[in-house]
């Protein structure tokens, strides 16, 4: 069943859900940066631009999260649990963001291991997305298996601007049924007219995109191109920083450090890694299997592109081409992996 | 424009006067280019030069220490190949600095010119071995009025200014990774014995990484905004790094990568030297 | 939900060896006697061993499940976490997480000849392995022992070579890098002692962890003697934060050293690339 909220009311319905749970949606600062940031009012929202700077990752999967605190004292050594997540909902993400807490719910879910702090707060987050009227350039969500600009992979409520200021709803998940029945003065059943709609507005929206990659064409070159002297020259501009993969929504590589604060005090932190980075693999006595510059570059198109789709048979990646924009040398990952 | 530039690195290709060229070539759309790195003189013609050149080429010499190099700069980029020749990085005799005559480049973020580009005295370009193009208008005196403006503020206000800015930072390390003089190979940011800074990212640690950055940049950066251009938050680096070139100028008249003889301020000692900057 | 992934086991220092110069072996009693009954591992899987205060790192069980009293590790000096280590006094807290990984498979040499390599403390990923084939001796014919160090300074284990020679059918080859005044034993590289011991590959598996180079000339070796891929078995090290395979940097290819190893045969390694 689909339904339809006014533009107007979506300021109120924010203004609700603020009451009750901690919402993050884009908000814009004074140097221009969109970050998912936490609403204080539904007015702080800004719905104008097509993509955030960087994802809502962080919000489930924290750049930096706390394991435990650990207390070392001559009574011996004591672990105490963090504070359970708190009740989120993200709002304004966009379906490549939200298909990418999809992706690594599974590798956080892999082999029967289960990540306890990102399934705690994935289990508390409500995801509402808002379905892509103007893809840019660097897009290339219809590459994927049912990637599209209206795909509702990963999320619990998609909505859809439609014409008229008001936009359908779609309740994808029980957590995205709740919100329109919590919530249900702001929303009105739609029509067959306004579901009709919505098909025109996903044909719209995707004639903009205009890249489309042969995803299991490359994975195949892919397979036999690990020694190929491509690589040898692909990597000389890419200045291995990590904002491709910080920016990334499916990127989840981390690193389990420990932060003290004095002799006694100490907390257990996972934070992101980067496979980028010279550390990542480097061993205590220096030896590293991928120190060379190349290696690292390789390892990240052939992880995303290669071996990720050999473990999930899917792609690491939802083409939100977050990645292009966020390289100081504008690699793109598109020609990256079609060139090889 | 195009035409010449590639005509030029043909030649210096095909008379081996070079192994490669660092240049620019069209990136994902009209509006962004990429470096480029040529090697034969077949390969020449996807070398461009437009007003979405914003990076620093000057930041490959380190990496390509043992080849001979044609690089592109434009004004502005030609101090960090002198900076780096000084810092006996890279020899001179290995690289051939092609100056772009420049009218200001777009940050492909904003679609804006950057700071520099208004507040520029370089547009065509000095001290390189040969040029191409002729820029418009080249005559804007250098200012710090920015950074002056900013000094006014009151400690705490800068202070939450700065909390905002590193707040926002990922540590993604674009800004030093893209920096030219940030060539150590081991830097004091993955430091393990001692560990200098924690890998967990908050605005507290985040503002450690970039304010002992920019101490090991001061009287070296050359002010050339690829930092501040790099960060995919837009924190505004460059209110930091001009702030270093205003001190070394007005505190030791010093100018990083200008005068090849000057010695640096921070490797001499003088009695008189100014002690403003000691916390 | 179930237990924490991440969350370490209790355990107490109760013993403290010095090896060599750099080498020592730890013994960890676990704190919850609960977990103490639970706690079992299989001989070539690994732990991460946990430094309150200071970090994370991984260890192979240096004991096999057969000797599982205690949780027994040996440890070089290299980097931040194990120096803290070498600080350790007995009695202190640390905390344990495992096993990971998978491990030797006994069940396919049952009745075979057992050729153990290692160099250096390499011996260390092997002992749990060697034990667990001296204590089960009868399912295999001849265990043969080469091990290599730098100095006979550097030898790890010497006061257990005494007891495993015991064991029927049991030879130890010792050899060092450089002799010293009264070393009775062989001095030469690990792969040249091998030339000159030359196993028959016949109803053999030959198992060698060690410094990459040995590796490198021992698998040479190891061919040349008519040894076939399969029967080759070592046991890889790379840097590992999780141990669960999500942390995304011991992987060559789409395999991950701590998930799908760390033990493979050489019939597996040779199509991979050269990327650990």
């Amino acid at each position: 069943m689909a339904y339809l909220i006014i533009k107007d009311d979506i300021k109120n319905l924010l203004d609700e859900l603020i009451k009750v749970k901690a919402v993050f949606a884009p908000k814009k600062d004074a140097e221009d940066t969109v970050l998912f940031g936490k609403l204080a009012s539904g007015a702080e929202w800004y719905g104008d631009s097509l993509l955030t700077h960087t994802t809502a990752k962080d919000k489930v999967y924290l750049q930096s999260e706390t394991f435990f605190k650990i207390k070392k004292d001559k009574n011996g050594v004591f672990l105490e649990d963090p504070a359970e997540p708190a009740e989120t909902v993200i709002f304004g993400c966009r379906p490549c963001d939200a298909r990418g807490f999809d992706i690594i719910g599974k590798l956080f879910n892999w082999s029967g291991f289960v990540d306890e702090y990102y399934t705690k707060r994935i289990q508390k987050t409500t995801i509402i997305t808002i379905s892509c009227e103007k893809p840019e350039s660097t897009c290339f969500c219809t590459s994927f298996l049912n990637g599209s600009p209206v795909n509702s992979t990963g999320s619990d409520l998609l909505l859809t601007p439609l014409k008229e200021g008001s936009c359908l709803a779609e309740a994808i998940t029980a957590k995205g049924e709740a919100i329109i029945t919590g919530y249900s003065r702001y929303f009105k059943e739609a029509g067959a007219a306004e579901e009709k709609a919505k098909i025109e507005f996903k044909t719209e929206a995707e004639k903009k995109i205009t890249k489309k990659l042969d995803l299991p064409g490359i994975k195949q070159k892919l397979d036999t191109s690990f020694d190929s002297s491509y690589w040898d020259t692909a990597h000389l501009p890419c200045v291995k920083c990590g904002a491709c993969t910080f920016v990334c929504p499916t990127c989840y590589c981390f690193d389990i450090t420990e932060k003290a604060f004095d002799n006694i005090n100490s907390e257990r932190v996972r934070s992101w890694d980067t496979c980028m980075s010279e550390l990542f693999t480097r061993m205590a006595g220096g030896v590293n299997p991928r120190i060379d510059t190349k290696k690292r570059f390789r390892q990240r198109f052939m992880h995303k592109f290669n071996y990720h789709v050999d473990n999930f048979k899917e792609e690491l990646c939802t083409g939100c081409g977050r990645c292009i924009k966020a390289c100081p040398v504008s690699i793109d990952i598109r020609s990256v992996i079609e060139n090889v | 424009m195009d035409k010449e530039l590639q005509d030029l690195i043909k030649k210096l290709l095909t008379e081996k006067k070079v192994d490669y060229a660092i240049g620019y070539e069209k990136a994902y759309d009209e509006f962004s280019t990429r470096p480029a790195f040529v090697t034969s003189a077949e390969d020449t013609a996807r070398l461009i030069f437009n007003k979405y050149c914003i990076n620093n080429l000057g930041l490959y010499l380190t990496k390509l220490k043992k080849n001979k190099i044609a690089l592109i700069c434009k004004g502005c980029d030609i101090p960090t190949v002198r900076e780096l020749v000084k810092e006996k990085q890279f020899s001179r005799e290995n690289v051939i600095v092609i100056g772009a005559a420049c009218d200001g480049v777009l940050d492909k973020r904003t679609g804006k010119q950057p700071e520099k580009c208004l507040n520029c005295g370089v547009k065509q370009p000095k001290g390189a071995d040969f040029t191409v193009g002729t820029a418009k208008d080249s005559t804007t005196a250098r200012n710090f009025n920015d950074v002056a403006e900013f000094e006014k503020k009151s400690s705490k206000e800068k202070m939450q200014f700065w909390d905002r800015q590193f707040e926002k930072c990922i540590r993604c390390y674009a800004c030093r990774n893209v920096c030219p003089v940030c060539y150590c190979p081991d830097c004091f940011a993955q430091r393990s014995m001692p560990e200098y800074l924690n890998k967990n990212v908050d605005a507290e640690e985040n503002k450690m990484f970039h304010m002992i950055r920019m101490q090991h940049v001061f009287g070296r950066c050359t002010d050339c905004k690829a930092c501040d251009t790099a960060c995919p938050v837009n924190i505004p680096l460059t209110l930091l790094t001009k702030k270093l070139a205003k001190d070394a100028k007005e505190l030791f008249n010093y100018e990083s990568g200008a005068d090849m003889d000057a010695r640096p301020p921070l490797s001499t000692y003088d009695e008189d030297d100014p002690e403003s900057g000691i916390m | 939900m179930a237990e924490n992934i991440y969350k370490p086991h209790l355990a107490k220092v109760v013993e403290i060896k010095a090896e060599t110069g750099d080498i020592k072996s730890y013994k960890f009693e676990l704190q919850d006697p609960e977990v103490r009954k639970t706690f079992t591992w299989k001989a070539g899987q690994f732990l991460i061993l946990d430094i309150f205060g200071i970090g994370e790192t991984i260890f192979t069980f240096a004991n096999p499940q057969t000797r599982s009293e205690f949780v027994e590790c040996t440890i070089r000096k290299v980097g931040r976490v194990t120096e803290a280590i070498h600080e350790l006094e007995i009695g202190a807290t640390v905390g344990l997480r495992g096993p990971y990984g998978n491990w030797f498979p006994f069940d396919k040499w049952q009745g075979k000849n057992l050729l153990y390599i290692a160099g250096g403390v390499g011996l260390a990923a092997l002992r749990s392995s060697i034990e667990f084939a001296l204590d089960t001796f009868k399912d295999f014919k001849k265990k043969t022992i080469l091990y290599g160090a730098r100095s006979p300074l550097d030898i790890c284990y010497k006061d257990r070579f005494s007891d495993w020679e015991k064991v029927p059918d049991t030879e130890i080859i010792l050899t060092a890098d450089k002799g010293a005044d009264g070393w009775k034993h062989k001095v030469g590289f690990v792969p040249a002692v091998l030339k000159e011991v030359h196993p028959s590959p016949a109803d053999s598996v030959a198992i060698i962890c060690g410094p990459p180079i040995m590796i490198k000339f021992v698998l040479k070796e190891l061919l040349d003697l008519g040894f076939t891929p399969e029967q080759i078995v070592t046991t890889l090290e790379m840097r590992m934060k999780c141990g669960l395979g999500k942390c995304g940097r011991c992987n060559v290819k789409h395999l991950y050293i701590c998930k799908d190893g760390p033990v493979f045969t050489y019939s597996q390694l040779k199509d991979l690339p050269d990327e650990y």
